[in-house]
C-alpha cells in the first residue's frame, strides 16, 4: 500500500465517479500546501491503559478502504501520523463514554490512524472529537471492528475554523449479530469529506449510519457512504440530513451493495436536505446495486425548502419568521438524534 | 437463430428473428474513415457543407474517449472496426408499398407495419438497413404543411426549417456516440408540424436491421411549432447474427412555445445488438415533452431520454419499462434539466430482471441556479425474478436554491412467493403466475402506451416470461 | 370595536378571485358565526385575515383594535391578538407540543425573557386535562399522527394557552364526536370575556348549540349576504341554503 515517493500517486480527477461533483484536485493542493509545514497534532484517549496500544496489530487489516481516495490514503500513511489501537473486551462500557480526541495543530497536516476493536459481547459508547486549530488539514483513517454480539455507539464530532479542511476515511465492520451505529456532525470547516464504508459480514448484523449537519457560509460538505452486504440476513440504515444556509454546498454519495448470496438483506438509504438559501446547492447520488434475492432495499433523496404550510402554522401562533425557520430546521434534524439515541430493540 | 421464412403469420412477428439475403447496391464496407464518409455522401448526393460537417464530427469522434468511468464495462464489446457503416438499395423511398422491393415489403408485412398503418397511423417511415424503403403520410397532413421526410431530404429540400435545429439539441461533441452519429447518420425522420396543427393519429418509424454487422445510425429531428401536437412511435427489430450489431441513433425533439410532443419507443432488437441511443428534447415556454420508453431486446442498451426545460412552465416526463433477461443489460433511465423557473418533471421507471439479466436505472435531475419554483418527482422500482438477477440504481440529483422541490424514491422487490403459490393452487402454471405478477408490476405504465402498443407489449412480455420461467 | 373588515377583496395568488368585498364587524365580547355553503369562501376569509401566503389582498381593509392587519406579517397578527383554529391543523414533525407552545409564548415576551418552565408545564397540564387530552401529548410532535379530533383539540389547547383577543374557529366542529364537541365548546366558552371576540365559521348549526352566537352572518360567493340573530342558524338547519338561489337569480 505504501507508495514510492518518486512516483506521486494519481490525484483523483473528475472522471472518478466517487468524486463526482467534488473537488479532489483542490483538496489535494490544500494538502500539499500544508504537508511540509511544522507541527502535527495530538491523538489522545481516556480509555483504560490496558486497552490501548500505540501500534497497529501485526498483519491485521487495520487500514480502512477508501471510496475513490487512495491518493489521500497513501499520503496519510506516508506522513507517519500517530497510531492508536484500542481493544475493548467484554464488559459494560455502554454506560460511560470513551472519549477519543484528535487535535490538529495550526497550519499543519496531521494524519492519525485509529483502529478500534470491540471484542465479542462487548459494548461501548465512543465519543470521537476532532478539533482543528487554525488553518489545518486532517486526514484521519478510522477502522472499527465490531465482533460477534458486540455493540458500538460511535459519535464523531468534527469542529474547526473556516480555513481548515478535514477528511475521514472510515470503515465500520459488523460481524455476526453485531450492532453498530455512528452519528457524525461537522461544523465550521471550510471543506470536509467524510467517507464511511459499512461492512455487514454476518447474519443479524445491524448498522446504522447517521449524520446531521448545518453547513453555512461557503462550506463544502462531501459525504460518501457504502453499505456493503457481504452476508445474508443483515440490516443497514443510512440517514444523512443537512440544513443548508448561505452558499453552502453538500454532496452526498451513498451506495447499498448487496453481494451475490447476501440474500434477505434489508437496507435503506436516505439523503434529505432542507434548503434555506437561494445560493445553496445540493448534489445527491443515492445508489443501489442488488445481486441477491429476497432482499428489501430502497433509497430516497429529497431536497426541498421549508414547507410553507408549516411555516405559516408556526407564524400564526406568533412565532417570528427567523425563529420559526430555526425551529423547523431543528425539527428536521431531530429524527437523526432520535434514531441515534433510541434503545436498540425499537429500531425501525 | 435466423431462418428464412415465407409464410405471413398473424399476429405480427414482433421479435423479428428472420432475415433475407443481402442485395445491396451500396456497401461502404467495414470501419469508418474519411473515405467511408465520402462514399456515404456520394451515394446520398449530399451538399458539401454536410460532407464537411460529417468529417468534422468524425475527428471529434476519434478524439472523444469511451465513457468508461461510468458506463457498464460491456460497452467495451463495441468494435468500431467490425461494423459496416452504410448498406443501401440505392433506390429512393417509396410512397406505396406496391413499389417497395418484394423481400423488404414481405419483411415489413411480417412485422405488421402496413397493417398498423391502415389501422391507426397518420404516416409511416420504414427503414431497412441504412435507408428508408417506404415513407408515406396521409394527404391531408401534407396539405396542412406537415413535413415527414428523411434527414438528407430534410437538410436539402427544407434546409431553412431543419438546419437551424440540427445538432443543436444534441451537439456533435456531446459524447462519443453523438459524434459517431453526426459523422455516419443515415435514415430516420425529420418532422415539422406547423403552428397550431395537432395530429390526431401518431406517426411511426420502423427500424429494421437485416444485414449482418450493420451499424444503424438513424437520425431523427422533430420540430413542433407553437401550439402544435404530435405523437411519434418507433419500433425496431433485427435478426440475431453471430457478430454484434450496433444501433446508435440520435433523436432531437424541439417543442416550441405551448407545443406537445410524445415519443414512444418499443425496442426489441435481437440480443446481440448494442443499442446506444441518445434522445433529448427541448421544451420552451408552456411546452411539454414526454418520452414513453420500453426496452425489451438488445445485448446492451444505454439510453437516457432527456428533456431540457428551457422555457417557463415547461413540462417533461419519462415513462420507462425495461426487461432484462439472461445475457442482457438494460442500462436505461432519464434526464431532466430544469433551466427555467416553474418547470416540472416526472420520471417513472420500472425494470424487471430475469435469470442473469441486469437492469440499471441511471438518471440525472438538475435544477439549475436561477430556475426557481421547479418540481421533480422520480420513482424507480425494480423487480428481481431470480437469485442471479441483478438490478442497480444510479441517480444523480443536483438542486440549487431554496424554492424548488426534488424527490427521488427507489425500491427493489421480488415476486411474492405466497402470491405465486396462491395462483398455482388455482391451476396456473408457474410461468403463467409469474407473468401475471410481472404484468401487475408494470400495469400502470403499460397503460401509458397507445392502446395498440400496450396490447402488443403485454403479449411480448408473456412470451418472454414463458421462455424464461416456463 | 375589535375586528373590523371593510370591503375586503382577495384572490389566490395568480388565481381566481375568492373574496369579493367582505364587510364585517365583531365587537369585543361578542361571538359571531359565519355560515355558508361549501366553496363560498368562508375558510379563505379566515386565512386572509391571518395573512396566509397563498392569497393576495386586492382591496379593502381589516383592522384589529385599530391596528391594520393587512400591513402585518402572520406572526405579528398573532401577537396582536388574532388566533386561528385551523380547519386542517398542520403536522409539524420533530417539534414537540410543549416546545412549540413555549416558543409561541416566548415570542410574546420581551427579548431575552423566557416563560417560567414550572409554571408553564403546570398550566399546560391543567389545560390539557380540561380538554380531556392525554398528558403524554406534550412530548409528541405537533399534530403528527393525531386523529382529526385530536388535532382540533390541540388547536383549542393552543388557543387557551395563548389567550388571544380575537379568535377565529374555522370548522372546528368537523371531525369531532359529541363528547369532544362538548369539551372543546366548554374550552371556548371559558375564554368568553368582555374584552374578547370570536368568529366561528361552520357549515352546521351543531357547534352553535354549544357556543351560542350573538350574530349569524351568511357567506355566499365571497361576501356576507345576510346578517341576523341566532335564529338564523335554526332557519338554515331546517331549510338549508336554498334561499341563496334567489340571490343568484
Amino acid at each position: 500500500m505504501m507508495n514510492d515517493d518518486a512516483t506521486p500517486p494519481e490525484v483523483p480527477n473528475r472522471l472518478n465517479e466517487d468524486w463526482r461533483y467534488g473537488r479532489p484536485q483542490q483538496f489535494a493542493a490544500e494538502l500539499a500546501a500544508r504537508i511540509n509545514g511544522r507541527g502535527t497534532g495530538e491523538l489522545t484517549t481516556d480509555a483504560p491503559a490496558e486497552c490501548v496500544r500505540r501500534s497497529l496489530p501485526e498483519g491485521a487489516d487495520a487500514c480502512p478502504p477508501s471510496i475513490g481516495s487512495d491518493y489521500f490514503l497513501r499520503r496519510a500513511l506516508q506522513s507517519g501520523g500517530d497510531v492508536l489501537h484500542i481493544v475493548l473486551p467484554r464488559g459494560e462500557w455502554g454506560t460511560a463514554e470513551v472519549p477519543l480526541r484528535i487535535r490538529c495543530h495550526t497550519g499543519s497536516f496531521y494524519a492519525p490512524q485509529l483502529c478500534v476493536e470491540l471484542l465479542p459481547g462487548s459494548r461501548a459508547h465512543i465519543l470521537e472529537e476532532h478539533t482543528h486549530d487554525r488553518n489545518s488539514a486532517l486526514v484521519c483513517l478510522r477502522s472499527y471492528t465490531v465482533h460477534p454480539d458486540a455493540e458500538l455507539r460511535l459519535e464523531l464530532r468534527e469542529t474547526g475554523d473556516d480555513a481548515s479542511r478535514t477528511m475521514n476515511i472510515s470503515r465500520i465492520q459488523c460481524r455476526e449479530n453485531a450492532r453498530a451505529r455512528q452519528l457524525t456532525t461537522c461544523s465550521g470547516l471550510a471543506w470536509a469529506r467524510e467517507e464511511t464504508t459499512g461492512e455487514l459480514c454476518g447474519a443479524e448484523a445491524e448498522l446504522l449510519l447517521l449524520s446531521a449537519n448545518r453547513p453555512e457560509g461557503g462550506q463544502w460538505l462531501d459525504q460518501r457512504c457504502r453499505q456493503l452486504h457481504h452476508a445474508a440476513g443483515a440490516r443497514s440504515r443510512a440517514l444523512y440530513k443537512n440544513v443548508l444556509r448561505d452558499a453552502a454546498t453538500c454532496i452526498f454519495g451513498g451506495n447499498i451493495r448487496v453481494e451475490p448470496g447476501a440474500h434477505e438483506s434489508d437496507a435503506y438509504l436516505s439523503n434529505l436536505n432542507l434548503m434555506l438559501s437561494a445560493e445553496a446547492a445540493v448534489h445527491s447520488l443515492p445508489q443501489l446495486e442488488i445481486m441477491a434475492d429476497r432482499v428489501r432495499c430502497s433509497h430516497g433523496s429529497a431536497s426541498a425548502p421549508i414547507d410553507p404550510e408549516q411555516l405559516f402554522y408556526l407564524r400564526s401562533r406568533g412565532i417570528g419568521e427567523a425563529d420559526a425557520q430555526a425551529i423547523l430546521a431543528d425539527a428536521f434534524l431531530h429524527e437523526v438524534y432520535l434514531l441515534f439515541n433510541q434503545p436498540r430493540s425499537t429500531q425501525p | 437463430m435466423t431462418h428464412d421464412v415465407d409464410q405471413n403469420p398473424l399476429p405480427p412477428d414482433t421479435r423479428g428473428e428472420f432475415s433475407f439475403p443481402e442485395k445491396h447496391a451500396f456497401d461502404a464496407g467495414y470501419g469508418l474513415s474519411e473515405e467511408t464518409i465520402d462514399y456515404i455522401c456520394d451515394a446520398k448526393g449530399e451538399p458539401d457543407w454536410l460532407r464537411d460537417f460529417r468529417k468534422a464530427a468524425l475527428r471529434k469522434f476519434r478524439d472523444l474517449p469511451m465513457p468508461l468511468h461510468w458506463a457498464p464495462e460491456e460497452i467495451g464489446g463495441v468494435d468500431f472496426e467490425q461494423i459496416r457503416y452504410y448498406l443501401a438499395q440505392g433506390t429512393p423511398a417509396k410512397k406505396s408499398w406496391d413499389e417497395v422491393p418484394d423481400e423488404i415489403k414481405r419483411t415489413f408485412e411480417r412485422l405488421g407495419v402496413p397493417e398498423q398503418e391502415r389501422a391507426f397511423l397518420a404516416g409511416v417511415d420504414a427503414q431497412y438497413d441504412s435507408e428508408t424503403a417506404y415513407n408515406n403520410m396521409r394527404e391531408e397532413l401534407s396539405k396542412k404543411g406537415v413535413i415527414f421526410v428523411n434527414p438528407t431530404e430534410g437538410l436539402t429540400r427544407y434546409e431553412s426549417i431543419f438546419r437551424p435545429w440540427f445538432g443543436k439539441v444534441i451537439p456533435v461533441g456531446d459524447n462519443k456516440f453523438s459524434a459517431l452519429n453526426h459523422a455516419a447518420f443515415s435514415g430516420g425522420s425529420f418532422i415539422y408540424v406547423p403552428k397550431g396543427v395537432k395530429l390526431a393519429q401518431p406517426l411511426q418509424a420502423y427500424f429494421r436491421i437485416n444485414s449482418e454487422s450493420l451499424g444503424q445510425f438513424e437520425r431523427t429531428l422533430i420540430i413542433a411549432d407553437e401550439g402544435a401536437e404530435l405523437m411519434y412511435m418507433e419500433g425496431c427489430t433485427a435478426p440475431k447474427y453471430d457478430s454484434a450489431t450496433l444501433h446508435s441513433g440520435v433523436v432531437e425533439l424541439v417543442a416550441l412555445k405551448g407545443a406537445r410532443i410524445q415519443y414512444v419507443t418499443v425496442q426489441n432488437w435481437a440480443t446481440n445488438v448494442y443499442n446506444l441511443v441518445i434522445q433529448r428534447g427541448i421544451a420552451m415556454e408552456d411546452a411539454q415533452v414526454r418520452w414513453i420508453d420500453c426496452n425489451l431486446g438488445s445485448r446492451l442498451t444505454m439510453k437516457y431520454p432527456a428533456v431540457v426545460l428551457r422555457g417557463r412552465r415547461a413540462r417533461g416526463e419519462v415513462v420507462s419499462i425495461s426487461l432484462a433477461r439472461d445475457g442482457q443489460l438494460q442500462d436505461t433511465g432519464a434526464r431532466m434539466i430544469h433551466a427555467a423557473p416553474e418547470t416540472t418533471s416526472n420520471i417513472v421507471a420500472k425494470s424487471i430482471s430475469i435469470g442473469r439479466g441486469r437492469a440499471s436505472y441511471r438518471g440525472e435531475v438538475q435544477v439549475q441556479r436561477g430556475a426557481t419554483n421547479c418540481r421533480n418527482r422520480t420513482e424507480c422500482d425494480a423487480l428481481l425474478l431470480h437469485a442471479e438477477s441483478r438490478t442497480d440504481t444510479y441517480p444523480a440529483i443536483s438542486v440549487h436554491g431554496d424554492s424548488s422541490g426534488v424527490q427521488h424514491e427507489a425500491s427493489v422487490s421480488q415476486v411474492d412467493e405466497e402470491m405465486l403459490f396462491y395462483m398455482q393452487q388455482r391451476g396456473l402454471t408457474r410461468a403463467q403466475a409469474m407473468s401475471l405478477a410481472v404484468n401487475g408490476f408494470i400495469n400502470d405504465l403499460v397503460n401509458e402506451f397507445p392502446m395498440e402498443y400496450s396490447v402488443e407489449l403485454r403479449r411480448l412480455i408473456d412470451l418472454e416470461m414463458e421462455d424464461s420461467v416456463g | 370595536m375589535s375586528l373590523i373588515v371593510k370591503n375586503l377583496q382577495a384572490r389566490v395568488k395568480d388565481g381566481p378571485v375568492i373574496l369579493r368585498g367582505v364587510d364585517l364587524e365583531v365587537p369585543k365580547g361578542e361571538v359571531h358565526a359565519i355560515m355558508g355553503p361549501n366553496g363560498s369562501g368562508k375558510s379563505t376569509l379566515s386565512k386572509v385575515l391571518c395573512g396566509h401566503p397563498d392569497y393576495e389582498v386586492t382591496g379593502g381593509s381589516a383592522q384589529l383594535d385599530g391596528q391594520n392587519l393587512l400591513d402585518m406579517s402572520p406572526d405579528e397578527r398573532s401577537r396582536a391578538g388574532l388566533f386561528l383554529a385551523f380547519q386542517y391543523p398542520v403536522e409539524v414533525s420533530g417539534v414537540s407540543n410543549a416546545n412549540f407552545l413555549r416558543a409561541a409564548l416566548k415570542a410574546r415576551m420581551p427579548e431575552g425573557e423566557e416563560p417560567d418552565a414550572v409554571a408553564f408545564y403546570k398550566r399546560l397540564r391543567a389545560t390539557m386535562q380540561r380538554l380531556g387530552m392525554d398528558p403524554k401529548m406534550t412530548a409528541r410532535a405537533v399534530n403528527e399522527g393525531f386523529s382529526g379530533g385530536e388535532k382540533k383539540r390541540n388547536d383549542v389547547l393552543q388557543m387557551l394557552i395563548l389567550e388571544p383577543t380575537c379568535a377565529i374557529l374555522d370548522e372546528t366542529d368537523s371531525g369531532l364526536d359529541v363528547d369532544a364537541l362538548r369539551i372543546v365548546s366548554e374550552g371556548v366558552n371559558s375564554l368568553r370575556a368582555p374584552f374578547r371576540s370570536f368568529l366561528v365559521i361552520t357549515h352546521y348549526k351543531r357547534l352553535l348549540d354549544y357556543i351560542a352566537p350573538d350574530v349569524v352572518h351568511i357567506f355566499h360567493r365571497g361576501r356576507i349576504v345576510r346578517t341576523a340573530g341566532p335564529e338564523m342558524a335554526d332557519y338554515i338547519e331546517q331549510h338549508g341554503f336554498d334561499f341563496l338561489k334567489e340571490d343568484d337569480a
